[in-house]
């Protein structure tokens, strides 16, 4: 218990702390309302599972750990060490002003319990912290930066946890009944300081220690909402608002008569949900070293971009207070958002592969951001690799990014006895064949194949032929929003015309962005990647896999099967499906896949900086000793297929579709 | 500065092309009609023109109704206002007779450079313009890849590529400049200069209201489909040096190319 | 009543370009059939003495305008000339070549003449007395048969595919005055830039010879510009080259790079993925070397030829100079 002057002083000190911690966080809310609205409050049930779901097992940071990401290890004893002191400190201001108010009021077990634990949480903290220390400033991995942000919560938490053992010792040393035996670190340096002969000054120095302590704590608890550890805070209601839409789909643009602007150039355009992203952002960098971008060499660095953001937030803001308040500006040349913060070329770096969203702790949304960018580019400026341009105009044209004769798209079926749906729009199935499997010489193999897997199956099906439209994938994900939504609305027109429920389709793109995009159109549909399909087949015994298959294969996820379908299992399933099958795994497989280089309309730009990410991707490949790559998706099985001859491996390596290895193991 | 761009629509490049069975034309069903692209480095150059000197930019077009939408197309990339001869009459109109009409609508506004592209990718004639500028009166400079204007806006110099070598000419305002691939990287229309466009003015008028009769002076008698393309040929031969010498042959007597 | 099949001919630095021969063998054949007289029109400086060769080729008459306006070559001037000649003569048939100055050239004339021509024909003939033409349309997936229904029937023809007969005449030389209104002069050349290079932009090409992976190296692109040289093409290559680093990005020709459509398009070890072929299958003709029999490029191919490129391609550049030189 305090003396009144104590007391007055704790007071004042917790006021100070209030004070400054209301200011601030109030100054960052206003900041948020400075974003787009957007409803993040549906489903408060799930979100809040979700959000416990991560953050109190610490999902969030251990997920990966059995892939290597071990620092999430760090991450949770420091959590659970950490929220434990934070009880400590509510009964330490508590009993500074009433003495019966701590631990001991719940019991003498209790009490033993709470301060043994405490003890050994200080020192799994205090482990935990040299860890962190010797592993940023000693080993330092790449996807850490050296900040002294990080270099002063490692300091402050370390003596915190000092001053609570000093605080602990010498207070167990001048009390003549001690609180408790059980806090062991704290016995025993009583039972030094004893040894040294301090047991005079112990009450004194325990006071002492015990300020410094509080000093220490209220004071961090205001450094936390002005520094980069805002995200302590911030990260648990970003997992809470976290988006539900489907994984990877994109808002689309509505209005697109009416609106003055479309896509998102200035800080303010986007969600305050957006910019909530930016406070939980921990600098932890595990997106960059996970961005096929940035490991190829290219300029785009998700985290730098997360955080360039939120700079220019910070240094925006009082520019954009002010105006929201209607006080006059003067015209300040402010940094540019795109061009300045984040360059053009980060943004077209970007592969849609969401790896950086699959691996982030806190649930932030880099890929929206890119492409909302990218919409702006797009759709206001005009500005885009010329490539793209090229590939735009074939899909205006003829429905397809090559600009092939829209009217051979069904050519590659002229000889297998498919029928389109004007002939029989009855047929269970709509197998959508998609740009790659429809004009791309390598994909009609794979469009073949499947098409004869379906019909040894028996499947009832059939095919759009020169109705079908390329699926607008390529346009959506290059920013281009109209172009997409004209591709997908008649799309949706023609298979809504024939009534068509279910869908299988060949290639991930068309897959996600139908199951996912679509329904925004009113197009509703039982969608099917034909790896899933295909399982579902050996599953009911539709079809055999009888010829034993030579060699190693490797199976590789494409991102817009894997990461944002989740289709891991299936692919794999039928493989192992085939007799004599010997199947590897590269050192990045499932959630950690690495992108073939192609998602994101990168297909179509050029890619001259850096390493070529699908020679990266081979060489993983080519690690395994694997002589067939397996791949579900076009155009992986382009890019790989380009890295093979990269790697000048054509004559001992090859990459087949699942389709085309089943068909070989059909043997028909 | 008053510059005019002429646009026509044409099919894709890609479209399959089918005459239809009487020989009296070719099948339009399934076209996707597309602004021809030559003409469309003739917009680009105007635009940059008007970005630069200032002005206006009138797109100036000949055809059915469907036409209105590549005038659209150039009204979205940045062209001002629009004109669009629309006359049955004037289906299957020759050469003459378009330049006619569109000379016809040129004189009735201010001109000081008129655009069009070298040739358009449906009949390949490559008339129009010239004939366009003889009726009009003024210079042409035509299959240009360069066009630099001066700055006090009354000549023009331009490059432009002949049998191996390159021209460069020089011709005084108003004229009439056809666009050759190289000139310049058309730029794709943003969202709002295609919203912006569906609210520009496009004048549309006939024959008669141009004061133009039609007589057409050459006219295609009769469409016929090409032979077909025989397969691809593989060249063979006992050696590397027999192999070339009959390709040489091929392309010269059978392609006549070279 | 119109009569004489007329050509205009085409000279440069006082050499006849060999159009003008095709023209004049094309021209002698209709008038033969029509039994009339054929003219020809030389505008130029200095050029008078070129103007017998012509009669070699079955002209009976030349108009000639020698002067220094005419040379060289302006829209404006030969224009002028040539219409004013035709006006005075009344031809009923009058023939340019589809050569770049032909093309210039002819469009003006058709205005001057207020008359229908019929452009870049593969075919003309006569048909009830009267000129058809047969010329190629939407880059020749169909083709047209052309009627006049005024004179002159205009028709200009397409380079290098009417032969050369010769079939000599007398051949009269007239001389006429051009009668060149200066002030009508509005535009004039100022600078010729000869260009030794081949160095055409690959997308104004007219013939390109494009390598490959197959290639090797950057060495083996001498052999490349070799052929290119000797037909005046200009390089390119595909994606896999340029990532190579043995060509330049400028070369890359695919759908990343270059969209190209020239008249001829010679792909040397390039197995011809979709990538490439989206930028160069408009290509009029198409000829792959390759070892692979199998190369994706053969199913595109006009003309192919399975054998090693670096025996295929000095052969092919030594026939086409042999074939050049004649």
């Amino acid at each position: 218990m305090l003396t009144i002057a104590g007391k007055i002083f704790l007071l004042l000190l917790i006021g100070i702390t209030v004070v400054a911690f209301s200011r601030r966080a109030k100054f960052l809310i206003a900041l948020l309302k400075l974003g787009k609205a957007e409803d993040r409050s549906d489903q408060v049930g799930k979100r809040l599972k979700f959000a416990l779901g991560q953050v109190l097992p610490q999902r969030c940071v251990l997920k990966h750990v059995a892939k290597g990401d071990f620092a999430g290890i760090g991450h949770m004893l420091l959590f659970y060490g950490f929220s434990l002191f934070v009880i400590s400190y509510g009964f330490h201001i508590a009993e500074g002003f009433y003495e019966k108010l701590s631990p001991a009021l719940f019991g003498r077990t209790f009490n033993n319990l709470f301060f043994l634990l405490l003890d050994i949480a200080g020192t799994i903290v205090i482990t935990s912290i040299v860890w962190a220390a010797i592993r940023r400033y000693v080993i330092r991995p790449p996807r850490l930066k050296l900040s002294m942000e990080a270099g002063i919560i490692l300091i402050v938490v370390f003596s915190l946890m000092v001053l609570n053992f000093l605080m602990e010792g010498f207070r167990l040393l001048s009390e003549e009944t001690p609180f408790t035996a059980w806090a062991f670190v704290g016995m025993a340096l009583a039972n030094l300081f004893l040894k040294m002969g301090l047991q005079d000054k112990a009450f004194v120095l325990s006071q002492f220690f015990w300020w410094a302590h509080m000093t220490v704590i209220l004071g961090f608890g205001i450094y936390i909402l002005y520094s980069k550890h805002l995200h302590i805070l911030a990260s648990h209601f970003n997992l809470f608002f976290h988006s539900t839409s489907p994984k990877g789909s994109l808002q689309q643009i509505t209005d697109m008569e009416e609106a003055e602007s479309f896509g998102i150039s200035k800080i303010t355009e986007f969600s305050w949900k957006h910019l909530l992203d930016l406070y939980a952002c921990t600098e932890c960098g595990r997106c960059t070293d996970n961005c096929p971008a940035s490991n190829s060499g290219k300029r785009l660095k998700p985290e730098e971009v997360i955080q360039n953001l939120k700079k220019h937030l910070f240094a925006s803001a009082n520019h954009l207070l002010a105006e929201k308040a209607g006080e006059k500006q003067e015209e300040t040349e402010g940094q540019a958002m795109i061009g300045e913060v984040v360059t053009e070329e980060e943004i077209w770096d970007c592969t849609n592969c969401m790896a950086c969203m699959e691996i982030c702790p806190v649930a932030i949304e880099h890929v929206n951001k890119i492409d909302d960018m990218r919409r702006y580019l797009v759709l206001m400026e005009s500005k885009f690799p010329s490539a793209l341009q090229t590939a735009f105009r074939n899909m205006e044209n003829n429905s397809n990014p090559w600009g092939i004769g829209a009217h051979t798209r069904a050519d590659w079926a002229k000889d297998l006895g498919i029928k389109t749906l004007t002939e029989d729009p009855n047929v269970e199935y709509l197998f959508y064949v998609g740009c790659a499997g429809s004009f791309d010489d390598r994909g009609k193999k794979v469009s073949v194949a499947f098409a004869n897997i379906l019909k040894t199956a028996g499947v009832s099906f059939g095919i759009l032929g020169s109705e079908e439209g390329c699926c607008g994938d390529s346009a959506m994900r290059g920013g281009n929003e109209y172009l997409y939504q004209i591709i997908a609305q008649a799309n949706i027109e023609t298979m809504n015309g024939y009534g068509v429920k279910k869908i299988i389709t060949t290639c991930p793109h068309g897959y996600n962005i139908i199951k996912k995009d679509y329904p925004q159109f009113g197009g509703k549909y039982e969608v099917y990647h034909h790896t899933e399909f295909i399982a579902d087949l050996i599953d009911q015994d539709k079809i055999k896999l009888k010829k034993p298959l030579e060699g190693l294969f490797t199976y590789h996820d494409s991102c817009f099967l894997g990461r944002y379908n989740d289709i891991y299992d299936q692919p794999r399933k039928i493989l192992q499906a085939i007799p004599g099958m010997k199947l590897t795994e590269m050192e990045r497989n499932h959630a950690r896949s690495f992108c073939c280089g192609a998602g994101g309309a990168r297909m179509w730009m050029e890619e001259d900086v850096g390493e070529r990410i699908n020679d990266m991707r081979t060489d993983q490949a080519i690690a395994t000793k694997a002589d067939t790559i397996a791949v579900g998706c076009p155009f992986c099985l382009t890019m790989l297929t380009d890295g093979i001859k990269d790697r000048k491996r054509e004559e001992t390596m090859t990459s087949l579709d699942i389709a085309e290895i089943v068909w070989k193991a059909m043997d028909m | 500065m008053n510059i005019v761009a002429c646009v026509k629509q044409v099919p894709d490049t890609e479209a399959q092309i089918k005459v239809k069975p009487d020989g009296s034309g070719i099948d339009e069903s399934g076209i996707k009609w597309v602004m021809n692209p030559y003409d469309e480095y003739g917009v680009e150059e105007a635009l940059r023109l008007k970005e630069k000197f200032g002005g206006e930019v009138t797109v100036v077009s000949l055809g059915p109704a469907r036409v209105m939408e590549t005038t659209r197309t150039a009204l979205a990339m940045g062209s001002d206002k629009g004109i669009h001869i629309c006359d049955p009459a004037l289906d299957g109109a020759d050469a003459y007779t378009t330049a006619a009409a569109l000379a016809a609508a040129i004189a009735g506004i201010p001109h000081d450079i008129i655009f069009c592209g070298q040739r358009a990718i449906d009949d390949d004639s490559g008339q129009v313009g010239p004939i366009l500028a003889e009726l009009l009166g003024i210079p042409q400079l035509t299959v240009v890849t360069k066009a630099d204007l001066d700055v006090d806006g009354k000549t023009i110099k331009a490059i432009r590529p002949i049998e191996g070598a390159q021209l460069l000419i020089e011709g005084t305002l108003p004229c009439v400049v056809t666009a050759q691939k190289g000139l310049n990287e058309p730029r794709y229309a943003s969202l709002p200069g295609i919203m912006k466009a569906k609210k520009k003015p496009v004048d549309t008028k006939d024959a008669a209201a141009l004061g133009v009769t039609v007589a057409v002076k050459a006219k295609v008698a009769r469409f016929i489909p090409p032979p077909a393309r025989a397969a691809g040929k593989i060249v063979g031969g006992d050696d590397p040096a027999t192999k070339a010498a009959e390709l040489a042959r091929l392309l010269r007597e059978e392609a006549k190319v070279i | 009543m119109a009569k004489g099949v007329w050509i205009v001919t085409e000279q440069r630095d006082g050499v006849l370009r060999k159009i003008s021969f095709e023209l004049a063998s094309t021209a002698r054949k209709l008038a033969d059939q029509l039994g009339e007289e054929v003219c020809a029109i030389l505008l130029g400086s200095g050029i008078e003495g070129i103007a017998g060769e012509l009669s070699k080729y079955g002209v009976d008459k030349v108009y000639v305008a020698d002067n220094a306006a005419l040379e060289p070559y302006t829209t404006d001037a030969h224009a002028m000339a040539a219409a004013k000649v035709v006006k005075e003569n009344d031809p009923s048939i009058l023939l340019l070549g589809a050569s770049i100055q032909g093309k210039d050239l002819s469009g003006r004339l058709v205005g001057k003449l207020a008359t229908g021509m019929a452009a870049d024909c593969t075919d003309v003939k006569i048909a009830d007395s009267k000129l058809l033409a047969t010329r190629p349309m939407y880059a020749g997936k169909c083709y047209g048969e052309i009627v006049f229904s005024s004179t002159p029937q205009m028709a200009s023809l397409r380079p290098n595919v009417f032969p050369i007969v010769e079939n000599p005449k007398a051949g009269t030389v007239v001389k006429f005055d051009p009668a060149l209104d200066p002030s009508q002069l509005k535009t004039k050349v100022l600078e010729v830039q000869k260009d030794t290079s081949g160095k055409v932009d690959l997308t104004e090409a007219n013939f390109i010879v494009s390598g490959g992976r197959g290639m090797k190296g950057p060495e083996g692109y001498q052999i490349i510009e070799g052929l290119a040289d000797v037909i005046g093409a200009t390089v390119g290559a595909s994606r896999a080259a340029v990532d190579a680093g043995w060509r330049p990005l400028s070369d890359q020709v695919g759908q990343t790079g270059k969209v190209v459509s020239p008249n001829l398009y010679i792909a040397c070890g390039i197995s011809g993925a979709i990538q490439h072929l989206a930028g160069m299958s408009s290509s009029k003709y198409i000829v792959a070397v390759n070892k692979d029999p199998e190369a994706p490029i053969f199913a595109k191919a006009d003309y192919g030829v399975v054998d090693d490129l670096f025996k295929i391609i000095p052969e092919l550049t030594e026939a086409c100079k042999k074939l050049l030189a004649e």
